[in-house]
């Protein structure tokens, strides 16, 4: 029960009141001057004074002085009770901090009243006190939190990596811990790969995502895997772990020197531009599948955009903090503004469109949750011969002759999908030639796909031409796959050495099935006409290819060499 | 902004005033948890939304989720032009009926 001190010269007054709150139940000090009122609240610390006005030894007024000045951590209510009238002493107490007041005589149910409603705010001011405390230590902890967060983040997502060449960014600090994600990296066979990517929302719960994002990216560039199957493993961990209606939208671009293209993947965020720095033109690449973490990899739609560039063109990726830059009219600053703004600059200055963006929101505020990234492709092919190769400086051992053999039969083709990935590890592990690798994938997963489609499953890829074609015959695909009572692909490699430094690899893939694979080497392949796009592609990889056997066999073969880089 | 709905049968309206963000999330959830057992479709009316930022797309994924990953079961109506523009770029066109 509350306890309260009753400060009052008269002792009939005393009686009267330690009786009237006894029966309510408080408990009851009593003093009967100022300076015995100081000393007992000193030691009993009562819920609540009650005190008269006109005290011996040290007056109300500064009585409540002195409480008040002792308690500026706690809330102690004092109540005046008074025989006084002259409002001037009413006033003065007052003011001197006294909470509340009552002149004698008075009902006894309002004194009541009163003393209940002052203890109230008691309670109150006590509950307040409490969650300011929390709410205190819980953000001193929370500060150290991210701190510490932000250190391991910095570390691990920002941390040490191989130098890109071609980079210009702006990354604001606001940005990291609200989801933004940038990557770079070398791939073993020199090209650069650039991820720029956002979560949704903000905050921490954002920012979490990114460290398994960049473990896999990391770790599947350094192994020279390809684009399409990081983002396939991107999405895969991140459909996993993130709660449903947080996603990942990015842009990828890598960039391969040896090759002079780029491929080029948008899931989810606005255009990626591309700028040709020579003639000014403009290339805008939209969003081709959705964000990632949101449906199983197979029902994405990952679908790269190939390329072919000349050495003048600079990309342009930037999450949406600029774009959804808003002015006082409720207008964004849009796509076609961030254009503008960087052809308005010499050498397509990002500083200047952050200050163009900026400009342009005027009075309203500017969140600076920005990251804009410029890859310069000219940076990066002149770069080649120092950086780049100092980056894939691997050694590659001696070269030994070797021949790998598989024999894969209907169940194997029918139960995976892609089995060239584990043919092409264990390529690696008889000797490793990971700087290839991005070349070996392509050529295999090329031949053995025509294999299958078109000698097993005797597709019709001229569906693919058609709209939304490609979804189609990849469910063709599968029905067709799933019918499929017989068949059988081989795979052999054959490895020789030319010289230390230099050897020959033979990539021979055959089928039993019926079908045509009919490359006719004379046949002109349009760009256009995805069925031959694979066949125009390994030929420019490999240097010799054959058909035999009516197309039922088909062999490409590849030379490498050490100083490839360099020549 | 605001959002508010309205119930026809088992088919949930909800209209979308201003920018459709986070601060839509009470609202949205209120309107979802009251109906999800007894309606069989939610129809979102963008008509007069100017906006939709990710953390509404994110809210979209949820009641996709909630109704069993069934898209069907969600459509978009009334879609303008800015608006359209952000569900293609998230290619969200692949997940919901949208008609413009």
């Amino acid at each position: 029960m509350p306890s309260i001190l009753i400060v009052d010269p008269s002792y009939s007054n005393r009686l009267y009141l330690k009786l009237t709150l006894k029966k309510a139940g408080y408990d009851v000090f009593e003093a009967k001057d100022g300076e015995d009122a100081l000393n007992q609240f000193n030691q009993f610390h009562p819920s609540l004074v009650i005190t008269e006005i006109d005290l011996p030894l040290l007056s109300g007024q500064s009585l409540v002085t002195e409480i008040k000045s002792l308690s500026e951590e706690t809330f102690y209510p004092i109540f005046v009770v008074t025989n006084a009238t002259n409002p001037e002493l009413i006033q003065e107490i007052l003011e001197a901090g006294a909470d509340d007041f009552l002149q004698k005589p008075y009902p006894e149910k309002l004194f009541l009243a009163k003393i209940s409603s002052l203890l109230r705010n008691l309670d109150f001011y006590n509950d307040l006190i409490k969650s300011k405390e929390l709410v205190s230590s819980l953000h001193s902890s929370l500060e150290l939190e991210h701190k510490s967060a932000e250190r391991i983040f910095e570390k691990f997502v920002h941390g040490p990596r191989k130098e890109v060449p071609g980079l210009k960014t702006h990354i604001s600090s606001a940005s990291i811990f609200n989801g933004d994600v940038f990557l770079s990296s070398i791939s073993p066979a020199g090209n650069v790969v650039v991820l720029l990517g956002d979560f949704t929302g903000h905050g921490l719960p954002a920012s979490i995502g990114a460290i398994p994002v960049a473990e896999v990216f990391y770790s599947m560039v350094r192994k020279g895997r390809t684009l399409k199957e990081i983002a396939s493993v991107v999405n895969e961990k991140l459909l996993l772990i993130l709660p449903v209606h947080v996603f990942f939208s990015c842009t990828v671009i890598q960039v391969s020197p040896r090759h002079k293209s780029a491929k080029v993947l948008n899931a989810g965020m606005q255009p990626l531009i591309m700028i040709d720095d020579k003639t000014r033109e403009v290339t805008e690449y939209r969003s081709t599948c959705l964000p990632l973490g949101i449906t199983p990899s197979e029902s994405l739609g990952l679908v790269l955009s190939e390329v072919a560039l000349e050495g003048h063109e600079q990309f342009i990726l930037y999450t949406d903090g600029v774009v959804e830059a808003m002015n006082c009219d409720g207008e964004l600053f849009g796509v076609s503004r961030l254009v503008d703004a960087l052809l308005n600059t010499e050498g397509l200055d990002i500083q200047r469109l952050v200050t163009d963006s900026q400009n342009f929101c005027g009075s309203e505020p500017f969140m600076d949750d920005v990251s804009i990234i410029k890859l310069s492709v000219d940076d990066i092919f002149k770069a080649q011969f120092n950086e780049i190769l100092e980056a894939v400086n691997e050694r590659i051992p001696a070269p030994a002759d070797w021949s790998l053999f598989y024999c894969l039969g209907i169940h194997v083709l029918k139960q995976n999908e892609n089995p060239i990935e584990s043919i092409i590890d264990a390529m690696m592990g008889v000797q490793s030639l990971v700087n290839f690798k991005e070349d070996f994938h392509i050529i295999l997963s090329e031949l053995f796909s025509n294999a299958l489609e078109h000698g097993l499953l005797k597709l019709d890829s001229t569906i693919k031409q058609k709209e939304n074609g490609f979804i189609d015959y990849l469910n063709e695909k599968k029905s067709s796959l799933r019918g499929l009572e017989d068949g059988e692909i081989t795979i052999e490699i054959k490895h020789a050495p030319l010289s230390a430094m230099k050897g020959r690899v033979h990539f021979i893939v055959s089928h039993n099935g019926d079908g045509k694979v009919d490359f006719d080497l004379g046949q002109s392949v349009s760009d256009k006409v995805f069925s031959g796009r694979g066949i125009k592609i390994i030929k420019s990889l490999s240097d010799e290819f054959y058909f035999k056997q009516g197309g039922a066999q088909v062999e490409a073969i590849y030379e490498w060499e050490c100083s490839l880089h360099a020549s | 902004m605001s959002l508010t709905s309205r119930v026809n049968e088992d088919v949930v309206y909800i209209y979308v005033e201003g920018n459709f963000d986070i601060g839509c999330y009470d609202q949205f959830n209120k309107a979802l948890n009251e109906n999800l057992n007894t309606s069989s479709k939610f129809v979102i009316d963008l008509s007069k939304a100017s906006y939709m930022d990710s953390s509404a797309l994110g809210m979209m994924l949820l009641l996709r989720e909630k109704l069993g990953g069934q898209s069907s079961k969600v459509e978009f109506t009334n879609v303008n032009d800015e608006v359209m523009r952000i569900l293609c770029d998230a290619k969200f066109d692949q997940l919901f009926t949208i008609n413009s």
